[in-house]
């Protein structure tokens, strides 16, 4: 019974996620399944209807309608002027998202959540707006049809024959606070299209024949209404989940993603599939060792591909494996995968292999996985995995050809010369061959080097000898095994040296995130680790790198990062680069909205470098710019490495921050403490002076006439004496007072010392001139780092001290000299000296010395104790020693102070 | 004819022992409680100096001294618990002469007194504009620019020689080092506060006799210096 009930720890993390929440502002969508079935009329009444209860709505964008309903419903809401954008010779409207920061409403409606915004705007599609104001706790209303939700372009392909360009992430809609499910029948849909209230009567005709026939309206509302219900499951299981009752996620679909064009569909299929079954959704990219993404339009569709997997809330995992089907194989194990989904391109790939059927391997290796296979009629003519990298033929590669065969040839004519046998000889330029192979760069010298360690064996060595003819007829059989052998030995070779190429990069980078993890700890300062983190950044990416430094979403500081795999020059130029306005304004957009942006981003993709925010302590405490170009986004690998780096640095980050925060606690304890005793001290040594300042004037107001004048001079004496000794605690007692806000309330300047001294010895109570008080200081204009009040005072308790524990007529010396960078006061008297015993608890509030004089109780201890404390907040301290022949030495040190003369 | 106090003090206790003090020295007083007596008893009473608590009921004493200052010059002492330098200072800049701070000793008042007195006889019986400013044994020469101590001449940097000028002609008012820097550097920030030190530091060995024990130049911790005149107290 008790299960079923949330813990307390989890109703907290409910409050705090709604606390998130209201933070942020809430989306609601007015879902469709066609053009024309009321999705803005629904949503501007809704509108109406908050307004009536007092909340600041105004409209954003709203699609110019003819429809007279839908225009009357504007009525009396704030329109904020759509950003008139001229491009390539048109005027588009665009929503102005500034204008809407700016204006700040609770609500603002949009309408058309898919629609794609014309260049220059600062996000490509118009969810992008929508999804920085809900960030900055606006909310939102808006409007979409069924057919833009990405995981549904295919189905609605399908049924209608449209390919719809504008489409939205599934998660907008998942996560979207409310929505609104806009029905009508379809019946009465081609009813007023015929009627010409969503088009003009022409285009309706037009629209019945194509898009708005029965049967399709039909299907579309299907989905709509399916959806809907998947939502509302959705949302119910992630209320589930964070009360507490996780709902077992007994599915987990995977799909593997490659750059056929034919992917996306096999992508969404999966995507589709795991909304069907409420579970897990995972997508694999086996990256091949031997293929560098060498066609450009295969990368781009691969970086499209992996990008609507993450869309479509997919987690993007990736491998590197040569063989597609083990490592589906293989994760599908790990992961508990149940379900599979490939495309049939996948399985025609690698013809020339035996066991080609990747669905039967990967049978093989998972027998009781479950596998989908998605058909592709869409598929383009199968292409053969374009192999023409380096096709470039270098003369370096000829010379080194010619090098290594005349080498052959030499050994080769050699062993003729000692009988050995050809196959030998043929074996020699074979190595020959696979030397070149590991020498060289590019195919097509394998293929020549093969071709002529052919024709040169032929031609020194088979007879006739010296010509390219042969006279026994199995020659060319031989020629040919030679060429085969010689291209594939080389072909291997190649391969394993590409191998090995990638496998020293990876470990490089693997090196890269170790060390960095190493550095970041090592580091001291925070100076430390944003260097160290930075210029492992810069390591690892090979670019220059900017860090801003952010404080309440300002840019600080910029600090630039030059890297070594360029020149001087070149740095420079890319340092120019980022101190631009329009890119200062892409980081300080990053810090503000906590999101990346610049190249190969959907937001900024004009921007000179891609920017990421560094999180701290739930705070953007910086942006990271990292000049990329256009053309060479980061690739995955490096971008998985990179946040890895990110991570640790913002570890590294938070572990300073706390470790501060705790010596500042520590410091505070301590202080408070010192405090608490100094003022417990203080009021108790105060009864002492005021019950004789008391009982003094007491006794001269009541019995003054019975005593001479002798004695009154003498309770005058003690009056006197006891109130300036009085004004002297409450001297300390100020002084205290000042501690109070630590370190941040004393004002520490440069301060002639001389001054000091002679200020303090102003204010030494001497009621009788007892003693002989001098003072030196060397050399003669001295300045030192001080909180003048708290210093004087310091010199002050010193000079009280040793003229209370010292008999008349000592002598009690001051003295300051420089010493290196510090400057070095004591005092000393040729007093009894004290006792070794006392010396340690000397600093400690109610320590008073052992003294046979009677007027000296005060506790004066205490006052060595407030110089302590002072002297710990100038990080000095207060230290005692013997004096020479007899007595004692109270010492400490302050930093100099250097002034600059200034005529 | 006896030299008239006006002292402002709402304090029963501090006033009745200013008044005290006074009457040792048999000076003219009369004591107000609050700023708005005070303005009214400066105008009729044209007292020789005012002796003015900070803390009064009903208005500022910073704000008295600007009113005071606007049509009068006569020497104000301020009188303050506030023991921060900034309170000392606001009241100096605005046109207090000096200032004591409680707990004060009576002599200290009455030197106070003394040199404020003093002043304001300077101030009527010689000109401002004198083209020989004389005290005790140092004699500055404006129109000549020269400084003799005992008669003899001592060479001072452009620096030193302003900083001696502005103090002389303000001799008896504590200046503060904001006015001091402001009148001898112009552009000053109040950063340059230790160089001013160091000038103070080298003026007082060419003029002073004892620069350990100085005659004519008085130093106020965190707050400014002041000329004295030689032969007064302190």
């Amino acid at each position: 019974m008790g299960d079923t009930r949330p813990s307390p720890e989890a109703f907290l993390a409910m409050i705090e996620q709604e606390e998130q929440e209201d933070k942020v502002g809430k989306l609601k969508i007015f879902l469709g399944y066609a053009a024309g079935i009321g999705k803005t009329y629904a949503m501007l009444d809704a509108a109406q209807q908050v307004k009536k209860i007092g909340i600041d709505v105004v409209i954003g964008y709203v699609e110019p309608h003819d429809r007279p309903e839908t225009t009357a419903l504007l009525e009396g809401l704030e329109q904020i002027p759509t950003r008139k954008i001229d491009y390539k010779g048109k005027t588009f409207e665009e929503l102005d998202i500034d204008a809407v920061l700016e204006r700040k409403p609770e609500l603002v409606l949009i309408d058309e959540l898919a629609h794609t915004n014309v260049p220059t705007t600062r996000h490509l599609k118009r969810f992008g707006d929508v999804e920085e104001l809900l960030a900055k706790g606006i909310h939102v209303y808006t409007t979409v049809n069924i057919q833009h939700i990405e995981s549904l372009h295919d189905l609605v392909e399908e049924i209608t024959g449209v390919n719809v360009r504008e489409r939205i992430p599934d998660y907008l809609i998942d996560q979207a606070t409310q929505i609104k499910l806009v029905d009508i029948e379809p019946d009465d849909l081609i009813q007023r299209l015929k009627e010409g209230k969503i088009y003009h009567l022409k285009q309706a005709e037009k629209a019945i024949d194509f898009f708005f026939r029965k049967q399709n309206l039909e299907a579309l509302r299907e989905i709509a209404l399916r959806r809907t219900a998947d939502i509302i499951f959705h949302q119910k299981t992630c209320k589930n989940d964070s009360l507490g009752q996780t709902i077992h996620v007994e599915e987990h679909i995977l799909v593997g993603i490659s750059s056929s064009p034919t992917n996306a569909k096999v992508i969404r299929t999966a995507a589709r599939l795991s909304q069907a079954f409420h579970g897990k959704f995972t997508a694999l990219y086996v990256q091949k060792v031997d293929k560098n993404d060498s066609n450009e339009v295969n990368s781009e569709r691969l970086k499209q591909n992996i990008k609507l997997a993450e869309q479509l809330g997919g987690n993007v995992v990736i491998v590197q494996e040569d063989d597609v089907a083990v490592a589906l194989a293989n994760y599908a194990n790990i992961s508990g995968v149940t379900k599979l989904v490939i495309g049939r391109t996948t399985l025609k790939k690698k013809w020339w292999r035996v066991n080609s059927k990747i669905g039967d391997r990967i049978n093989d290796f998972v027998p009781n996985l479950a596998i989908h296979i998605v058909p592709d009629e869409e598929n383009e003519p199968m292409r053969f995995p374009e192999v023409k990298p380096h096709l470039k033929f270098e003369w370096m590669d000829l010379l080194k050809m010619f090098v290594i065969f005349s080498l052959a040839s030499f050994i080769g004519l050699l062993f003729f010369e000692f009988g050995v046998s050809e196959s030998n000889i043929i074996t020699i330029y074979i190595l020959g061959v696979l030397i070149l192979a590991t020498w060289t760069s590019g195919w097509i010298v394998s293929i020549i080097s093969s071709l002529v360690a052919v024709l040169l064996f032929n031609l020194l060595f088979i007879e006739p000898r010296f010509s390219f003819e042969a006279y026994y007829r199995d020659y060319p059989m031989t020629f040919l095994i030679m060429f085969l052998s010689g291209f594939i030995t080389s072909s291997l070779t190649r391969k394993v040296k590409k191998q090995a190429i990638v496998a020293v990069r990876k470990s490089y980078r693997m090196e890269v995130l170790l060390e960095t993890n190493r550095k970041l700890q090592k580091a001291k300062s925070i100076e430390e680790i944003i260097h160290e983190g930075m210029s492992q950044i810069v390591k690892l990416v090979e670019k220059p790198v900017e860090f801003f430094e952010i404080d309440k979403n300002l840019i600080v500081k910029s600090i630039f990062f030059q890297t070594v795999s360029m020149t001087t020059l070149e740095n420079k130029e890319v340092a120019t680069l980022f101190d631009n306005v329009s890119e200062r304004g892409v980081a300080s957009w990053v810090a503000s909205n906590n999101h990346v942006a610049g190249v190969s981003t959907d937001i900024f993709p004009e921007a000179k470098a891609y920017y990421l925010p560094f999180i701290s302590g739930g705070d953007v405490k910086g942006v990271i710019g990292i000049a990329l170009a256009k053309e060479a986004p980061l690739p995955a690998f490096e971008r998985h490495i990179l946040h890895a780096i990110m991570n640790d640095f913002s570890f590294a980050l938070d572990k300073w921050y706390l470790q501060k925060l705790n010596e500042e606690v520590a410091r505070e304890a301590e202080l408070e403490q010192m405090r608490a005793n100094l003022l417990r001290a203080i009021s108790h040594d105060l009864r002492t002076p005021l019950t004789s300042i008391s009982g003094n004037a007491e006794i001269l107001l009541t019995n003054g006439e019975k005593i001479n004048d002798g004695q009154k001079t003498q309770l005058y004496q003690d009056i006197y004496s006891n109130s300036k000794w009085l004004v002297q605690m409450v001297e300390n007692l100020l002084a205290v007072s000042k501690l109070d806000d630590g370190k941040l309330a004393i004002e520490i300047q440069p301060e002639l010392v001389e001054d000091i001294m002679q200020e303090a010895l102003l204010h030494v109570v001497r009621i009788n001139d007892t003693h002989q008080i001098s003072y030196h200081v060397e050399p003669e204009l001295l300045f030192a780092l001080m909180d003048a009040r708290l210093i004087i005072q310091v010199i002050i308790n010193m000079i009280d001290n040793a003229l209370a524990y010292t008999p008349a007529g000592s002598e009690i010396i001051l003295t300051a000299v420089e010493m290196d960078s510090y400057v070095h006061f004591s005092v000393a008297d040729n007093g009894p000296g004290i006792e070794e015993s006392l010396k340690v608890k000397l600093f400690e509030p109610f320590t008073t010395g052992k003294v046979q004089r009677s007027d000296s109780r005060r506790g004066l201890g205490l006052g060595l104790a407030l110089c302590q404390t002072i002297l710990k907040l100038h990080d000095s301290e207060l230290t005692v020693a013997d004096n020479e022949p007899g007595g004692t030495i109270f010492s400490f040190s302050l930093k100099k102070g250097v002034v600059n003369v200034h005529e | 004819m006896n030299k008239r106090i006006l002292v402002v003090e709402d304090d029963v206790a501090i006033g009745h022992l200013i008044k005290m003090t006074l009457n040792t020295q048999h000076y003219e007083y009369e004591t107000v409680q609050d700023g708005q007596n005070a303005l009214q008893r400066t105008i009729s009473m044209k007292p020789d100096v005012i002796i003015l608590d900070l803390g009064l009921p009903d208005m500022d004493g910073v704000e008295v001294i600007h009113k005071i200052r606007s049509w009068s010059q006569t020497p104000i002492i301020v009188v303050s618990a506030r023991d921060e330098e900034y309170d000392k200072i606001n009241a100096l800049d605005a046109g207090a002469d000096d200032y004591v701070t409680k707990p004060f000793s009576v002599d200290e008042l009455l030197a106070r007194i003394r040199v404020a007195l003093r002043r304001n006889i300077n101030e009527r019986n010689i000109d401002q504009d004198q083209p020989v400013f004389v005290n005790g044994n140092l004699k500055i020469d404006y129109l000549a620019n020269t400084v003799f101590v005992h008669g003899e001449e001592v060479h001072l940097t452009p620096i030193e020689y302003k900083l001696l000028v502005v103090l002389s002609k303000h001799v008896g008012k504590v200046l503060t080092h904001n006015f001091l820097l402001k009148e001898v550097w112009l552009n000053a920030l109040q950063s340059d506060v230790p160089s001013l030190r160091v000038f103070m530091v080298t003026l007082r060995k060419k003029i002073e006799e004892d620069p350990a024990n100085p005659k004519y130049i008085q130093t106020h911790i965190r707050v400014g210096y002041r000329m004295l005149r030689y032969g007064g107290d302190k």
